[in-house]
């Protein structure tokens, strides 16, 4: 596998795209902060340079290149495989409503005996995280790691999306499979938050929309905290992520995605069950970090030799709202875990799609989720 | 510009890249509104988890309000079928609830003061009793008893009484404390019913069944006390005569006289008991060959004189077989009727009316 970046800042880019590397086995990945009118320019002249290569893409709350944050730009990996064969698949939701069909119709698509791993990016505010991983979950017959993102924006929530083939869509979600016996990949998610506080009963909820909680406006309760950072909300409850308590070993934290002033419900990115018992969770910045760094630690290397590593670090936005200034120490702490060879890529996203348990994915939020892949030599 | 900042550049005199001073003023405002968020957020989760514990207390005590209510009402409702008791170790009543008149008749204090032993009825106050009422005031729980005890209209009342130790502030035992149901008309019933399942409904003699169960009992006595028993197999001769000829009805009357006449021949050790029809079991205790052999002679001599008479025509006589039984022989129930049923037959075949031994 080889492996080329370049960044699109200003109207330029830091390198001009190398056309060589073009070809059916070849990834281009796009990640970028600007929005959909912004990055028109970048995208058509990475179409124009890898016409033949397969590109995936979506906007985010703030792009990663190894253990830098880049806002306002556009960040491209291009990764060519030797002896991995891919599939790109796309489709698109009209409502949150078909995000179940819309991971079952991927799932079923890349389905093959050669399938290894499948990456997906979808749009942050017309899916539902929580069905789209049911639906891919549900399309598979044997276990497929499936890891991805779900879009994110500069943090106004307002509007996300997704490159799929050759158009951009603000509805789109797109799925990649990776193919072949050489093909290996790795992944892994960590929080590093912590729960506090009472336990609280969810009186009133419908899917990822939150109304109540122990028979109050869920709004009033986070406005309560917040003090006078309720003016900055959305974005301010990104501080008190909530975790909802299974029966499995490890609780599901949720992030706030929107408001609504006017029933006073919360939209989260991910499902809050009406009847489930959920409590507030805050960050310690050091344990953030420190997550960060135990993900890249769990990642499995056993199988890894010299070869160069992509690594896709999704992390959540309200990791990045609450480090602050801080957050690019989360990337050096994944990067000093990671081998030498190791091209980090990644975004600030509005979810995190990772494998848990002996489930192939599962929605995250307020994770460090990292893939690594690479491809064995001969 | 964060008034700390204003204050170091203030005093260091520094002159400072605007963007670098920018990032650092932004990181100290970023600190600020971190440290209140928490601070905010700690003092309301104080405050909710104290308005939850005052919650859960409250709830707690409204529970235990309603369990007290619950539990006084049942007791309320149980009053007339339990009482509670405590008596020392004189057997003193010392103490009776309200229950007790609907059981006894009396009012508490009416028996407190008093020995309870006065009012037990002498099937109760055997040594077994005094033995159960030691064995608690000497710190043992014995379980449940039924006690017999007399009302205060003078009829008798079974109580199922279960007593512990009652203790001293000093841990000694000063007496016994405990519940007591009024089980009368159960403990009746049960009576009846046991009575039923071991005795013939005709004769009221022992059946089948209560026979094997005694002899049981009686040969392990045999081997423990040393002590022989007779069996004597008593059948009638020409019963079916009577039946025949009298009808079913007179050939009941004669099997109730017959029955009799065994029974005053028992003492009270001795066991009386209908096998079948006509067929009859007469078990002798401590007895030897002597005595067994003027039993039985006494035995026919009286069925001669006060049954065969009044069945001439039908020619009834008794025919016994007698099996002793030793404490050394090593012989089971099965075996020790069939003897005795031999030893009936060799009398039957040498001309009825008489005695025969195994």
């Amino acid at each position: 596998m080889q492996l080329e970046h370049f960044l699109y800042k200003d109207g330029y880019w830091d390198k001009t795209l190398n056309s060589a590397m073009d070809s059916e086995n070849t990834l281009v990945i796009l990640f970028s902060s600007f929005d959909i009118d912004a990055v028109r320019k970048p995208f058509q002249e990475i179409i124009e340079a890898y016409p033949h290569s397969l590109i995936m893409g979506a906007s985010t709350a703030g792009t990663i290149y190894m253990d830098t944050i880049e806002e306002e730009s556009c960040s491209v990996t291009v990764a060519k495989f030797t002896q991995t064969k891919l599939k790109l698949v796309t489709t698109s939701v009209k409502t949150m409503a078909d995000s179940f069909e819309a991971g079952k119709h991927l799932g079923a698509a890349l389905q093959d005996e050669s399938l290894k791993h499948i990456f997906t990016l979808s749009n942050g505010l017309h899916t539902n995280g929580s069905e789209l991983v049911g639906g891919l979950d549900a399309s598979f017959k044997t276990q497929i790691p499936v890891s991805g993102a779900l879009a994110g924006d500069n943090g106004s929530f307002e509007a996300t999306w997704v490159i799929t083939g050759k158009k951009i869509d603000p509805h789109g979600i797109t799925a990649l499979g990776f193919y072949g016996d050489k093909f290996r990949m790795s992944a892994s998610f960590k929080d590093g938050l912590d729960i506090f506080g009472i336990q609280r009963l969810v009186t009133k909820s419908k899917a990822n929309v939150l109304y109540e909680l122990d028979g109050k406006p869920a709004l009033e309760i986070y406005k309560k905290y917040l003090g006078p950072q309720a003016e900055n909300l959305p974005l301010s409850a990104l501080s008190f992520p909530l975790s909802i308590e299974t029966d499995e070993e490890h609780n599901i934290t949720r992030t706030i995605l929107a408001v609504n002033f006017d029933d006073n419900s919360m939209t989260f990115a991910g499902d809050i069950p009406e009847g489930s018992y959920v409590s507030f969770m805050k960050a310690n910045l050091d344990r953030v970090i420190t997550g960060a760094n135990q993900a890249a630690k769990e990642l499995d290397f056993t199988e890894h030799n010299d070869e160069q590593i992509l690594s896709i670090a999704i992390s959540c936005i309200g990791r990045k709202a609450i480090l602050k200034q801080r957050a690019e120490e989360e990337l050096e702490a994944v990067l000093e875990q990671m081998p030498k060879n190791t091209l980090q890529i990644g975004m600030y996203s509005f979810g995190e799609i990772s494998p848990a348990g002996n489930r192939c994915c599962e929605l995250h939020n307020q994770t460090m989720t990292l893939t690594a892949i690479w491809e064995q030599d001969a | 510009m964060h008034k700390l900042l204003q204050r170091q550049l203030k005093k260091s005199g520094a002159t400072v890249d605007e963007k670098f001073l920018k990032l650092v003023d932004e990181a100290y405002k970023a600190a600020d509104e971190d440290r209140e968020l928490l601070e905010r957020s700690l003092e309301i989760s104080s405050q909710e988890m104290r308005e939850l514990y005052e919650q859960i207390q409250k709830q707690a005590a409204e529970k235990v309000a309603q369990s007290q209510a619950k539990l006084d009402r049942v007791l309320f409702e149980l009053r007339f079928e339990f009482f509670f008791y405590s008596y020392d170790k004189d057997y003193v009543i010392t103490y009776l609830s309200d229950g007790v008149e609907n059981a006894l008749g009396y009012l508490p204090n009416e028996l407190i003061g008093r020995k309870f032993t006065e009012l037990c009825t002498s099937e109760t106050l055997n040594k077994e009793t005094l033995e159960f009422i030691q064995e608690i005031l000497n710190g043992e729980h014995p379980g449940s008893r039924i006690f017999s005890i007399y009302h205060k209209n003078g009829s008798v009342v079974y109580l199922e009484v279960d007593s512990y130790p009652l203790y001293d502030n000093n841990g000694k035992i000063i007496g016994a404390e405990g519940l007591a149901k009024d089980v009368t008309k159960s403990y009746l019933t049960q009576q009846k019913l046991d009575y039923l399942s071991n005795h013939d409904s005709l004769t009221g003699l022992l059946n089948r069944h209560a026979l094997y169960t005694q002899l049981e009992y009686l040969m392990k006595d045999s081997k423990r006390h040393r002590e022989s028993f007779a069996l004597f197999y008593i059948d009638l001769d020409n019963f079916k005569a009577v039946n025949d000829t009298l009808g079913h009805k007179e050939g009941d009357a004669l099997l109730v006289k017959f029955a009799q006449l065994l029974q005053s021949h028992a003492r009270v050790n001795d066991l009386v008991a209908r096998i079948g029809g006509d067929e009859f079991i007469l078990i002798y205790t401590d007895v030897n060959k002597q005595k067994t052999q003027a039993l039985a002679q006494k035995l026919i001599a009286s069925i001669n004189s006060d049954i065969v008479p009044y069945y001439k025509e039908q020619k009834l006589s008794a025919s016994i077989g007698i099996a002793n039984h030793y404490p050394k022989d090593e012989i089971d129930i099965q075996d020790l009727l069939k003897n005795a049923d031999q030893a009936m037959y060799k009398a039957k075949n040498s001309g009825k009316n008489s005695i025969a031994y195994f």
